[in-house]
């Protein structure tokens, strides 16, 4: 027996494929597999390397010289007739001392399984050594697997829309509910507001505080909860201004200052002042968390100093600072039993001392979550008798060069100053157009008015550039504010325009929806100076001007109005009116309805905003605005009745709108909560309010009107 | 057990009775969620609550359940997701069990949580047959025995299986099947 026959029963137990090839490179001798394959028996000569096709060794040529060569290398060898493939390597009997070589090898299963309907192998026809059949389990279970990961992805995809879909009804749900509840709630808290301009005493004074504070803590709750929602849905999205920190830090300082004037504290900075440069973040979530926590300090403390400050701690934060801020009061402290659920919702922490407070226990759970979402954590600490400390510390980036800052630097504005800029005012109310135009006028703007929606978007497509502001009311007929919105984006020029929405409703979700909107804010209506002065503030450069005291003088004016001359004016209107009895127009006799069943201490006119006109625009002015309101609200209040009469829902909407917007704005509260609440009624999709309740409006507005026009004679008089 | 058991499970019962009986079988289990990954191993007692709660929702008997699931296993599971192996591993039922062990060899050196059982074919006469199977777990011979005829259907072969033995062991279990071939 010579050598190979010596190994040939070992080879073959080994591999399944094994052949002896002689110098003439002919298969003399094949394991059984092979042989059939191979199609070799007694009477055939088969030359084995050019028997395959051999896709490795790549350089091999299939000479036998090469196959020396090649000997220790991987051959892949494949024969489409044969449908049959190899793989394996070549033993070189010349270091036995004998001629020739031997293949030794396996079936090449991934070529076979590629190009053959059926293979018939089975597993036998692999050595257990071989990984070709695990591979081929592997790749099976791999398949599996992923069709798994695709289907469960499949899953979570439908899964997140169902959640998305649900969260956007319960963001419906909490917008429509708000409305709902914070409507009438305003009512409440106007009607308790004017009644605390009557000399309430005894049972009916405790009363009626009572009411006027459960009043503000359901408007706490509604607004925390409005809060809360517009977080969770708009917590992932950019929403990131850039801001003067220090004009920040001031600008909460500045708000609770009345409060703390009030009682008595000193409120003041501490840590850094003077930041060098401007960051950028969630300036809004920043803003409220301070604020939450200036008035909280002030809610509590009975005496001392609450001082805010921040503390740049430099930085292993490239792009920016981590800032530390801390709010420090030296007020009653907080029971240490207290503190571990002081930011949970309801959780108030009051103790005997800081009972008569009476938070509600929201506004730290706010702050934790609006910490949260600025990336820190909120923490206390407190000593019951000596003051509390909150600080949080939160990544502040650093703003890009000359961007736009939004922190508005109110601390330092002086009503005398005036704005440069033209304004584009959108709204489909006249009255409102001709009002708040001239208060964009006497802060020094241009104004621009188009009185609906594409009429506006004309004006920006023929020239963007003239513009530097918008704003528009939220609620107009035909092109609504966001359907412009969406037009405005697409004008060249026009996308970079700030724009406001003018509405009623200006709580944190309506100021969220309108920025997510891309719109630059809310403004409330009716439409306020101050209000308006703080929106420009942030994107209209300020000149000052000298005003030689005029103003300051005029102010003082207005308010002695109401005194002295102001009595003789009272009485010559109430001659006038009485006189004209017979004479009045369709619309006086239309609100003159009821005057006598009106109840005596039912005040349905507040002055304070006809004051506050007078000063912003003249009495010229207004007296002609007035007038303008009195002449259209018969046809108004005639389309109104006419439409609750026969429940057309959208001109109840928009009459109820403008009239409740006029009302608003002269001053009319009674009326103008009605109105609102009509609208709010025809808004929410239920049941449309009936005719029923027009006289009782009539005569709230009967009785407002007579003391509006009762204080605008005595205007005129001075 | 792997994943792709419990998927099997879950798959016969949606194809037999709908998505809601397998919710309802799911729930019954206690098992808190079905997004089982065929690579992934899972707690045996994952298997075992599922096919009880199978069992108890049809009204049957576990060893029924088990017996349709074994069938359900190979007609469907192994047949779709291994079709390629199964030509390998055999011609016929026999040829196949023959070699299951050798590709329970091959799929442990990738699987190492794999605790596969053990198959002993003898044939005693022409038409005769003894089956031996030894596993480390414990109540799943109603599951081989309905893996051996959904075998003889998948190659087309008759089968009957005359005896259930179950066989002394210290641990886990040891059955003999004595089948007849036709």
């Amino acid at each position: 027996m010579n050598k190979p026959d010596l190994f040939w029963g070992e080879l073959q137990k080994l591999f399944t494929l094994v052949g002896q090839i002689d110098s003439d490179g002919v298969l003399v001798r094949a394991s059984p597999l092979l042989a059939d394959k191979c199609r070799l028996d007694s009477t055939s000569t088969v030359k084995f390397f050019e028997h395959f096709k051999f896709k490795r060794p790549t350089l091999f040529d299939g000479s036998m010289v090469s196959a020396k060569e090649a000997v220790g290398e991987l051959f892949l060898g494949f024969s489409e007739d044969l449908g049959f493939a190899i793989r394996g390597q070549i033993i070189d009997y010349a270091e036995m001392g004998l001629e020739g070589l031997c293949f030794v090898g396996v079936p090449w299963l991934w070529w076979i399984e590629e190009n053959t309907v059926d293979s018939a192998l089975t597993m036998s026809d692999f050595p257990a050594h071989d990984v070709q059949m695990d591979q081929l389990f592997f790749m099976s279970t791999q398949q599996s697997m992923v069709d798994d990961l695709q289907a469960l992805n499949a899953q979570l995809k439908s899964a997140k829309q169902e959640v998305d879909r649900a969260n956007e009804a319960r963001q419906k749900y909490f917008h429509h509910v708000s409305h709902e509840m914070r409507t009438p709630l305003n009512g409440v808290i106007s009607s308790l507001s004017l009644m605390s301009d009557f000399k309430l005493e005894g049972k009916l004074l405790e009363y009626a505080e009572l009411a006027s504070k459960s009043a503000d803590r359901l408007l706490e709750v509604i607004n925390f909860t409005l809060d809360t929602a517009s977080l969770e849905s708009h917590v992932s999205e950019a929403d990131n201004s850039a801001f003067c920190l220090d004009d920040l830090i001031n600008e909460c300082l500045m708000l609770a200052r009345p409060r703390a004037l009030e009682k008595g504290l000193e409120l003041g900075r501490s840590g850094e002042r003077g930041f060098s440069k401007n960051y950028s973040s969630r300036l809004k979530l920043l803003r409220q968390v301070l604020s939450n926590l200036l008035s909280n300090a002030v809610k509590f403390s009975q005496s001392g100093t609450i001082t805010v400050g921040a503390l740049s701690l430099g930085s292993d934060y490239p792009q920016g600072d981590m800032v530390e801020f801390t709010v420090s009061d030296q007020g009653p402290g907080i029971p240490a039993d207290a503190i571990e659920s002081l930011f949970e919702p309801f959780s108030t922490g009051l103790s005997a001392a800081t009972q008569h407070a009476q938070g509600t226990g929201l506004g730290l759970n706010i702050v934790e979550r609006f910490v949260e979402a600025l990336g820190g954590e909120v923490s206390v600490e407190s000593s019951v008798g000596s003051g509390t400390i909150f600080s949080f510390t939160i990544p502040l980036s650093f703003a890009p060069e000359g961007a736009v800052l939004k922190s508005s630097s109110m601390a330092i504005v002086q009503e005398t100053d005036e704005f440069s800029g033209t304004v584009l005012l959108v709204d489909g109310r006249q009255l409102n157009r001709q009002l708040n135009g001239k208060l964009l006028e006497s802060l020094g703007c241009n104004v621009v008015i188009a009185d609906s929606g594409e009429k506006a978007v004309a004006l920006l497509q023929s020239n963007a550039k003239a513009f530097d502001l918008l704003i528009m009311d939220a609620d107009m007929p035909s092109l609504s504010c966001f359907d412009a919105m969406r037009h405005i984006f697409d004008i060249s020029g026009a996308a970079n325009i700030p724009i406001f929405a003018l509405t009623p409703r200006c709580g944190p979700g309506e100021q969220l929806k309108v920025e997510h909107a891309g719109m630059a804010g809310v403004l409330g209506e009716p439409l306020l100076a101050d209000d308006l002065r703080d929106a420009l503030l942030l994107h209209l450069p300020l000149n000052s001007r000298d005003t030689e005291a005029s103003s300051t003088e005029h102010l003082v004016d207005i308010e002695t109005a109401d005194t002295g001359a102001g009595s003789a004016a009272v009485s010559d209107h109430a001659a006038m009116v009485d006189k004209g009895g017979t004479n009045m127009t369709e619309n006086e006799k239309l609100l003159a309805v009821g005057d006598d069943n009106m109840p005596q201490d039912t005040v349905a006119f507040d002055c304070k905003p006809i004051n506050r006109l007078v000063r912003e625009v003249g009495i010229v002015v207004l007296d002609s605005l007035v007038d303008k309101f009195l002449g259209e609200s018969t046809d108004r209040w005639e389309s109104l009745r006419k439409a609750m009469a026969e429940q057309e829902r959208n001109i109840i909407i928009r009459e109820a709108h403008t009239l409740g917007s006029a009302c608003l704005t002269f001053g009319l509260e009674a009326a103008g909560v009605s109105f609102r609440q009509i609208e709010a009624a025809a808004l929410s999709g239920g049941v449309l309010p009936t005719t029923d309740q027009l006289p009782a409006i009539s005569e709230q507005l009967g009785l407002g009107i007579r003391e509006l026009q009762q204080l605008l004679s005595e205007q005129r008089l001075k | 057990m792997y994943g792709v058991i419990n998927k099997s499970l879950r798959d016969m019962v949606v194809e037999q009775f709908g998505e809601s009986k397998w919710q309802e079988v799911l729930l019954r289990s206690g098992v808190p969620d079905d997004s089982f990954l065929a690579m992934q191993s899972y707690d045996d007692d994952i298997t075992y609550s599922l096919a009880q709660a199978c069992a108890d929702e049809m009204a049957i008997d576990l060893s029924d359940a088990l017996r349709a699931f074994g069938v359900h296993w190979v007609e469907n599971t192994v047949a779709r997701q291994y079709e390629s192996l199964l030509r390998a591993a055999g011609a016929d039922m026999l040829g196949f069990l023959s070699n299951l062990n050798n590709l329970h060899d091959r799929i442990s050196s990738t699987f190492l949580n794999y605790r596969p059982p053990n198959f002993k074919v003898e044939e005693r006469n022409e038409n005769n047959v003894d089956i031996f199977y030894v596993s480390e777990r414990v109540g799943l011979t109603p599951f081989v025995e309905g893996l051996l005829h959904g075998l003889a259907q998948r190659f087309n072969q008759s089968m009957e299986i005359l005896e259930i033995e179950p066989q002394a062991v210290d641990a886990g279990e040891r059955t003999l099947f004595k089948v007849r071939m036709g």
